[in-house]
């Protein structure tokens, strides 16, 4: 959940992601919000602790944790 | 690498986002069982994941391993045919529990008998979701269902205790709520040399929760993890509090003679009595 | 537990004197056969037994399954492993069978299917012979789809058949048919193996390409794409789904065509290499029996009869059922006067051979659905009776 300078990171696949609320709800350390259009919007990423939950419980793989898969899949 | 392990085993090119509904729990299976497949340290060119017919099915063209999508309820059977043919594959089989227990039921049972080594996942939604809401072998009495509009009469299977009594020889119910469990209960499938199968318990938010007014996703959710409760936990509770509660946990983890090693004594025995044929 | 035994002739090979269904696992095995997946069912329950027997003896692999539907799964996910399979059933089991016969021939699936006809439908006449199934074999199973079947007349045609059988599966990526019948079946006839010198063997042909990116199961570059098995370098999807040439569902017209077009045109256009028959005393004939199996055996046995009060008649057989052989029965039967079609049916394959005689010549059925046999004497019966 680190980039290549090892901060902290966590991207929203907006077109994949259907608005289930998972990541929001199961996020022990409340880092997510709900944007005004329904999406989950990474609101306190200091706040994570690296737990990987928001990853595994996202039903549309749309919780990416690393710059390098974001860029991997960016066109699809 | 290991934080979004999914994302580097997608098949390339397979259009996203995929056909699931909002809320529907198979993307975290699918995502749990890469994890698995990855933890066990399985080539992934011997890897072959076999599915039926239903939602759950389309799993397998998703991520990037040999798959097979197969007719309706007869996964099993063709992932008994792929494993016997090739031995050294790991066969996976991804099915609903309308695919596995209904129209598969039959296949389920005997494989379970014959202890195969395959690992099998029932994604388990209590519901034909794909063909509109019907209701499936494990819908709960008294549920509603695009058949059941006066609510479901009949008793429904408990995928676990149905594996256990037939022979399986690892069986783990888990929840999409905790896709950490549920990873680990995959993952020592996997291993189990034998047949074993992770029923895995997750919502269906528009059909299922349509019929049964159980409110968003997130209210299926929250439902499903008050409902579950760990084998060990339910041991100190009484039988009234465990009253609608869903075990999870390992049923079973057993070794058993499995069926293609039995197959290879049957092939070294039958060579030793090869008789050569008498000249005329 | 085998009930007959072989003998070696002085060339080394296998001679004996065996029925038709032990004798299709003995010509299997020279074709190459690896696994069976099969479920009891008379009279093809003999296949299963030897096949049981036998191929564990070469490192092959025996499963009786839980019913027929999954050992029709069974075969295809075995030769999806790259091996050869083979099912063995009867009428019931075959109706059982259709979908995933269907399923082998959208994927491309070679695979070798034994109907060994009974008396139907239903359950029928257990477990007498008869020819019923030969509309079931074209189209049992739902959709347009490319099949081929073939139907031995004697047991050495089964030694022959089953090996083109799984010769064809293999050349054509396709599922092939084995329609005996339960009398070619039960009947023991003397039988020579060939050695696997003496025949070709087609194994399928297996891609060159290494890398799954590029490797497209179903590509429409050739009629019959090459094979990659499953646990080897490439990793692809298979589906029941109309597929596009790398296999992942599609519902656009600009790829559902091609490939339906393809499947069935890798048979049609190689019709001349798949369709067989065999002519007996055609050329100077008046009268025409065309027949296959069984009754193949009853027509020839009535030629016989008939050329010795003299009529000329001809028996044209049919070894290829399915694509029907319309241009050889189109040429033959100009020839003639009249047209008979011998089947154990309420009348099949009559059809088609009226719509390959066109007209030109009177066609009339001699049948029989009683679960016996035509005997030479009814046949020649018909023929007088009409030639009067």
């Amino acid at each position: 959940m680190k980039n290549k300078t090892g901060e902290k990171y966590l991207s929203i696949k907006r077109n994949w992601c259907k608005r289930c609320g998972y990541c929001v709800e199961f996020c022990p350390k409340n880092v997510f919000d709900i944007g005004e259009d329904g999406y989950p919007v990474v609101a306190r990423l200091e706040d994570c602790n690296e737990c990987r939950i928001c990853v595994y419980i996202c039903p549309d793989l749309a919780v990416i944790a690393e710059p390098e898969v974001e860029e991997k899949i960016k066109d699809r | 690498m290991m934080e979004s392990v999914v994302h580097h085993h997608l098949r390339p090119k397979k259009k996203f986002p995929h056909i699931w509904c909002p809320g529907c729990g198979h993307g975290i299976i699918l995502s749990a069982l890469v994890r698995a497949l990855e933890k066990t340290g399985r080539e992934r060119d011997e890897v072959v994941l076999v599915s039926g017919i239903g939602c759950s099915s389309r799993a397998p063209t998703y991520v990037d391993f040999s798959s097979l999508h197969g007719t309706h309820g007869r996964a099993l059977a063709f992932a008994t045919g792929i494993k016997l043919g090739n031995p050294r594959l790991t066969v996976i089989v991804l099915t609903g529990d309308g695919d596995a227990l209904a129209i598969g039921g039959n296949h389920f049972i005997h494989a379970c008998r014959r202890n195969i080594d395959i690992t099998t996942v029932v994604f388990n939604n209590n519901i034909y979701g794909m063909t509109g809401g019907q209701y499936s072998p494990t819908m709960p009495t008294g549920a509603f269902a695009a058949t059941a509009p006066y609510g479901m009469i009949e008793q429904d299977f408990d995928v676990c205790n149905l594996s256990v009594a037939t022979g399986a020889s690892f069986v783990a119910r888990g929840a999409v709520t905790n896709p950490v469990a549920l990873e680990r209960y995959i993952r020592q499938g996997i291993l189990t040399k034998g047949f074993s199968v992770i029923d895995v318990v997750e919502p269906c938010p528009p059909i299922y929760g349509f019929y049964n007014k159980t409110g968003t996703a997130l209210d299926m959710m929250r439902s499903i993890k008050e409902r579950t409760i760990s084998i060990k936990k339910a041991e100190s509770l009484s039988p009234e509090e465990l009253k609608g509660k869903v075990l999870t946990g390992v049923f079973i983890d057993r070794e058993y003679r499995e069926y293609t090693e039995e197959y290879n004594k049957v092939i070294e025995e039958a060579k030793r009595s090869i008789q050569d044929e008498e000249p005329l | 537990m085998l009930f007959y035994r072989l003998y070696r002739d002085k060339e080394g090979r296998k001679v004996g004197f065996v029925q038709g269904n032990e004798a299709c696992v003995e010509a299997g095995l020279i074709a190459g056969l690896r696994f069976f997946a099969g479920y009891p069912i008379t009279p093809s329950s003999e296949i299963a037994s030897v096949a049981s027997a036998k191929l564990p003896m070469v490192g092959g692999k025996f499963i009786q399954m839980e019913d027929e539907i999954s050992s029709m799964a069974a075969v295809i996910g075995a030769s999806m492993t790259g091996i050869k399979a083979m099912t063995a059933t009867s009428g019931p089991g075959f109706s059982l069978k259709q979908e995933n016969i269907g399923f082998a021939s959208l994927n491309e699936v070679p695979c070798v299917i034994v109907n060994v006809q009974r008396a139907g439908p239903s359950t029928g006449l257990p477990t007498q012979v008869s020819q019923g199934d030969v509309m079931q074999a074209r189209w049992g199973t739902h959709g347009d789809h490319p099949i081929i079947v073939l139907s031995p007349s004697s047991v050495p045609e089964v030694v022959e058949l089953t090996i083109r059988a799984f010769n064809l599966s293999e050349k054509y990526r396709n599922p092939v048919i084995l329609l005996m019948d339960e009398t070619v079946a039960h009947m023991r006839e003397k039988i020579v193996l060939p050695l696997k010198s003496e025949v070709e063997i087609i194994d399928r042909s297996i891609t060159t390409i290494d890398s799954s990116e590029e490797y497209k199961p179903f590509d429409d570059c050739t009629l019959v794409p090459p094979f990659s098995p499953f646990g080897g370098k490439l990793r692809y999807n298979i589906t029941g789904l109309i597929h596009d040439p790398k296999g992942f569902p599609t519902a656009r017209e600009d790829e559902v065509v091609p490939l339906m077009d393809r499947i069935h045109k890798k048979i049609e256009d190689n019709r001349d290499d798949i369709v067989e028959v065999k002519e007996h005393m055609t050329e100077d004939a008046d009268i025409l029996l065309v027949s296959f199996g069984i009754s193949v055996k009853s027509s020839l046995g009535a030629m016989k009869m008939a050329r010795e009060g003299g009529l000329k008649v001809g028996v044209l057989q049919l070894v290829t059922i399915w694509p029907f052989a319309d241009r050889e029965v189109d040429i033959v039967s100009q020839q003639v006067k009249r047209v008979f079609v011998v089947e154990l049916n309420m009348g099949q394959i009559i059809r088609e051979v009226e719509r390959a005689c066109r007209g030109r010549v009177p066609v009339e059925g001699i049948n029989r659905y009683d679960g016996h046999l035509i005997n030479p004497q009814e046949i020649l019966s018909v023929i007088e009776e009409r030639m009067k």
